[in-house]
């Protein structure tokens, strides 16, 4: 008799304790959420003071794309991204070797970003619409104007896409890539079978053993892997037509304006000191002595014994300094590692404004 | 002080308290997982954009704008939706999976067989297969059956053709192609009254096993043999024959052939027949072999678990080492081998998510594809799971209906 009512109550205090744990659970949540949340975009914390806390900048990349992000035998990176990573943490930090690279993949970059594993994606990524309002992304400036191409072997008759009806066309996975060949396509009433693959060197086999008839990605893609093909450059050929626009650029998390405006503006800043002839090589002479009020109002100095103009950058109007001292201009960022590819500046879309391209920078005033 | 030794020394207290704890747990790990679901949502919809609301679907009627290659019956195009695009990859992914399973199957059966040989040979070739095969990761022999076997098939343009002949009639030609984009082999082609076949044809059948069912309990009744096979059968294709004809050919053989297009005619490709494609047959064989080690494991414990007993029975009876294993040792493993044989059913299917590294456009490549190009990663990677989930119950219960036929009355 005793014993069933005291299992009784104790079953009943065992419910109670757990209902109680339950609402202190449920009280507890709002806390535990808002703390965790603090890493988030969503409460607001400001990315730069993360990054200021933490003192180095964490940059996706991609790493394994010669010219643009690619790992060196000594554990470096080499490239345009990681140059520009390094951009930003000068800065930021007036330190360029402040900055962890972390690998993405052509599937994670979002998600990566997303939940702040970086502080800023350079993935040689496409600027579009619905990245940029359905991923949630603010692309700061397009360094790198690339267009999606068609690379075949040089014995094959192809000249244009109308020359390739049914063809069999080798696809990187997880890129704008696919909808533009499919439209392409589409829209010249071709038909063509897609073979996507996950790694460019499984890709290179398919491709080597004649499984497809053309291998399409972005031109500068195109020229990297073209010049380390097994058979030599020369067995393969890129076909004039350019298929997309690919605005290439750095990209944060929506909601934070304040960072976006210092990766936004270095980006710009490098377009800007190449315009005004500020390069690694005098930046010093011009931090001492500037030539023109434009490059003074640049460098954060004052022109002719003037005052310094702070044009509210959270990292202070001295920015760009460390970042022509230790990493250089456009041009030089360029010339250092996408000329190297084969692909020719003059006359692209990555020639300055004032060359007839579309590297322009708004002032800075 | 007694009460309260008492209290801890009683079996059910204990139990109440340890299952106390376990549910207390739970509900803390619940939780958490809500707390981080919540946080998940604020990544991917701040609250200061106006952004649709948690986990909806809608997005999915847009136009996908990729093509989904592979395809046994349909392909979909780059106009279809993005619905279209994942049940399109879903079909590939379960016509793969059920490949696998009846050629995985088959070769573990063999193998499995193979190991407990009196042939020194065979016993020890099986066993080399099991131990070299299970023991490779299933992704690096994706690899080496795709670059190293696969594709150093010739190219279309120099495509094998198997010819049919007989005796010098050469009654087929160009029956068979093979080319680093795959087999074309000579298919079946429906007509208009395909449907009407099928039905008289259908109909047929359910009478044939009528038939049989009759015969057989005839059979027992009197005894004597009353063909219990041989009769239904006739029936079954005589019925068949005369409506095939009478409906004027509901359906027709068509074999393949190779079309060129392009500049020059540079490009080839198979059509007509059935294609199947390199990277298909690659998967199927790669998989197939690796779960086919597991499986021939799985054939040669149940038969060792029968007692010796059983096949010296049937030896005394003067039966052939066939009819041992048929009649004797397989019916009984077969009641031990069906439940772990759903496992690595199971396994297969979810193995089948690396087909995409060889270009196999399967359910995981359609929506990592839609993912990365509109967001919606939650949405996606939720479809993906219960896409997964329904594939593995469906074998899951197909393979507990078998075990519980099985367990009543045996084979």
């Amino acid at each position: 008799m005793s014993m069933s009512w005291l299992r009784r109550g104790f079953l009943l205090s065992m419910l109670a304790l757990a209902s109680v744990a339950l609402i202190a659970c449920s009280s507890d949540d709002e806390e535990t959420t808002s703390v965790s949340t603090a890493d988030s975009a969503a409460s607001g914390e400001s990315t730069l003071a993360k990054v200021q806390d933490r003192g180095i900048l964490k940059c996706g990349i991609s790493g394994s794309l010669p010219g643009f992000s690619q790992l060196e035998a000594d554990g470096s990176y080499t490239g345009f991204d990681a140059d520009y990573c390094r951009a930003v943490a000068a800065a930021v930090f007036g330190d360029a070797t402040k900055v962890e690279f972390v690998e993405t993949t052509g599937a994670n970059r979002f998600e990566t970003l997303a939940s702040g594993e970086v502080d800023v994606l350079i993935r040689n990524t496409t600027w579009t619409l619905s990245r940029d309002s359905d991923l949630k992304q603010s692309f700061a400036a397009p360094t790198f104007y690339d267009g999606q191409g068609m690379m075949v072997k040089s014995s094959s008759p192809f000249q244009t896409l109308e020359d390739m009806d049914g063809a069999t066309i080798c696809v990187n996975q997880g890129t704008t890539t696919e909808l533009n060949l499919a439209s392409q396509f589409l829209e010249r009433g071709l038909t063509y079978t897609a073979l996507t693959f996950e790694t460019t060197d499984l890709l290179q086999e398919a491709f080597l053993a004649g499984r497809c008839d053309g291998w399409t990605t972005d031109k500068s893609g195109l020229a990297s892997r073209r010049g380390v093909y097994p058979e030599g450059p020369d067995a393969l050929r890129i076909l004039a037509v350019t298929m997309s626009k690919e605005p290439l650029g750095p990209l944060t998390r929506h909601g934070d304006d304040e960072w976006f405006d210092i990766v936004a503006w270095v980006t710009f800043g490098t377009f800007q000191a190449e315009e005004l002839g500020v390069s690694s090589a005098n930046v010093d002479a011009q931090i001492a002595n500037p030539d023109s009020v434009a490059v003074a109002l640049m460098l954060g100095v004052g022109y002719d014994g003037g005052d310094v103009t702070d044009m509210g950058l959270a990292v202070g109007p001295q920015f760009m300094q460390a970042v022509l001292q230790q990493v250089g201009n456009y041009g030089e960022i360029y010339e250092k590692n996408i000329t190297p590819l084969g692909l020719e500046r003059e006359g692209s879309l990555n020639a300055l404004w004032i060359n007839g391209g579309l590297i322009y920078s708004p002032p800075i005033r | 002080m007694n009460t309260l030794t008492n209290f801890w020394y009683r079996s059910a207290y204990r139990r109440a308290i340890v299952q106390g704890t376990a549910v207390l747990i739970v509900v803390f790990i619940g939780l958490g997982l809500v707390g981080q679901l919540s946080n998940l949502e604020n990544v991917q919809a701040p609250k200061f954009t106006s952004s649709p609301p948690f986990l909806t679907f809608e997005f999915l009627n847009a136009r996908a704008g990729i093509a989904l290659s592979h395809g046994l019956i349909f392909d979909i195009d780059s106009n279809d939706s993005r619905m279209d695009a994942i049940l399109n990859g879903a079909w590939n992914t379960i016509r793969l999976a059920s490949v696998l399973i009846g050629f995985a199957s088959i070769m573990g059966l063999l193998v499995g067989i193979g190991r407990l040989s009196d042939f020194y040979l065979i016993r020890k070739a099986c066993t080399l297969y099991v131990e070299i095969l299970r023991n490779i990761p299933a992704l690096l022999q994706i690899y080496i059956w795709y670059v190293v076997i696969w594709l150093t098939a010739p190219a279309i343009s120099n495509a094998i053709a198997i010819d049919i002949n007989f005796f010098g009639l050469e009654i087929l030609q160009n029956f068979i192609f093979i080319s680093n984009k795959g087999f074309a082999i000579p298919w079946l082609i429906g007509q208009e009254n395909l449907g009407t076949w099928l039905f008289v044809a259908g109909l047929a059948g359910i009478g044939a096993v009528l038939l049989r069912r009759y015969l057989q309990k005839r059979q027992d009744a009197l005894g004597g043999n009353q063909r219990t096979n041989r009769y239904p059968i006739f029936i079954f294709l005589a019925i068949s024959v005369i409506a095939y004809i009478l409906l004027d050919s509901p359906f027709t053989g068509q074999t393949p052939g190779i079309i060129e297009s392009g500049a020059g005619g540079a490009i080839q490709n198979y059509k007509g027949g059935m294609v199947i494609t390199g990277e298909f047959l690659t998967i199927v064989v790669a998989l197939g072999f690796y779960t086919a080690s597991f499986i021939s494991e799985i054939v040669r414990g149940s038969i060792l678990s029968l007692p010796a007993g059983q096949a010296e029975a049937g030896k005394a009876l003067g039966l052939s080492a066939y009819q041992r294993l048929t009649l004797i040792i397989l019916p009984q493993a077969l009641r031990t081998m069906i439940p772990p044989l759903g496992n690595q059913y199971i396994n297969m299917t979810k193995n089948t998510s690396i087909a995409v590294a060889i270009g196999f456009s399967d359910v995981v490549f359609a929506t990592r594809t839609i993912s990365n190009n509109a967001g919606h990663s939650l949405e996606i990677f939720t479809a993906l799971l219960v896409i997964y989930l329904a594939m593995a119950l469906f074998i899951s219960s197909v393979m507990n209906g078998l075990n519980w036929y099985v367990q009543r009355s045996g084979i």
